[in-house]
């Protein structure tokens, strides 16, 4: 697989207790984004925030509530990236997805290391 | 979008942007606040009334500057160090300012591994991101071949965002002054 020079990075926001068919909304999307053959994507957990619902997220330590903010982002061609959207557009009910340009500056791997 | 250094958020409109600022500005203190233009994709549902609210004016200091992400593996090692510590010294030591690490909780990149943070796995390889912020795209460049030789496997992206604030409690320095207008 090869990314270079312009891309595209979009940025999925919502909640860790959203769920997707049962099971965590962030892991249904590293896998969609895998079964698309999307580059990558990173799953990254925040501390606070508040969103469209404007309820502020958190995470508690103490109540074992799993509400914290959740931002994944995805980098790869806009061809590809935009082959992701149907999928958060029937997925995403509440949430924040933005796009923005990024230039690939490197992008490698172990050679062999594929599953 | 507009990010207060490990917080970031999109809102609506360039005009809630500026009606944002001047709160962040007194919240920021000696932090940094980036602006990046950005495609909302899918934006959400509930439109809500904007409240009227005076804003104070803000103080701008505004340049444009490059954001460049690194995304490794938490378990990536350089002379046994961990990899992104490494970074960090070696950006230091290269007058390249203003790094944060964030720890991923899941994630895959060019290899396709997942990395996974679970309380059943015993595995520590979560997704690592490093994000930098400086004011010049040639000091950047300049420190590419070094980062071309420590980071063996992963994504290095760059972007042009906007500084807004960006204040130094000491002299300034190198690291300060392009940023400045």
């Amino acid at each position: 697989m090869k990314l270079a020079g312009r891309a595209k990075m979009l940025r999925v926001h919502f909640g860790e207790g959203d769920n997707w068919k049962d099971r965590p909304f962030y892991r249904a999307i590293a896998q969609k984004c895998r079964e698309l053959d999307i580059a990558g994507a990173t799953v990254l957990r925040g501390i606070a925030g508040y969103g469209a619902s404007s309820l502020i997220h958190r995470s508690h330590v103490l109540s074992f509530s799993h509400d914290a903010p959740v931002m994944v982002s995805v980098i790869d061609s806009e061809e590809k990236i935009r082959r992701l959207l149907p999928f958060l557009d029937e997925a995403v009910d509440e949430g924040l997805v933005a796009m923005s340009e990024v230039e690939v500056i490197k992008y490698v791997h172990q050679d062999g290391i594929r599953s | 979008m507009s990010g207060l250094r490990g917080a970031e958020g999109v809102p609506k409109s360039p005009e809630k942007v500026e009606e944002v600022l001047p709160r962040l500005h007194q919240m920021a203190g000696t932090g940094l606040i980036e602006i990046q233009g950005t495609l909302v994709v899918k934006p959400t549902e509930i439109e809500k009334k904007q409240g009227t609210q005076e804003s104070l004016p803000p103080l701008k200091r505004e340049g444009k500057a490059k954001l460049m992400r690194i995304y490794i593996g938490e378990n990536d090692k350089r002379r046994d160090i961990p990899l992104h510590k490494a970074l960090i010294e070696s950006m230091r030591a290269n007058g390249i300012a203003g790094v944060t690490v964030y720890q991923g909780i899941l994630g895959y990149g060019a290899n396709r591994r997942i990395h996974r943070d679970s309380a059943l796995h015993l595995s520590h390889d979560q997704p690592v991101m490093l994000s930098v912020v400086v004011d010049t795209e040639e000091k950047l460049r300049a420190y590419f071949p070094i980062l071309d030789e420590m980071v063996q496997q992963g994504l290095v992206v760059l972007s042009d965002v906007d500084i807004i604030k960006y204040t130094h409690n000491f002299p300034a320095t190198e690291c300060g002054k392009g940023a400045r207008q």
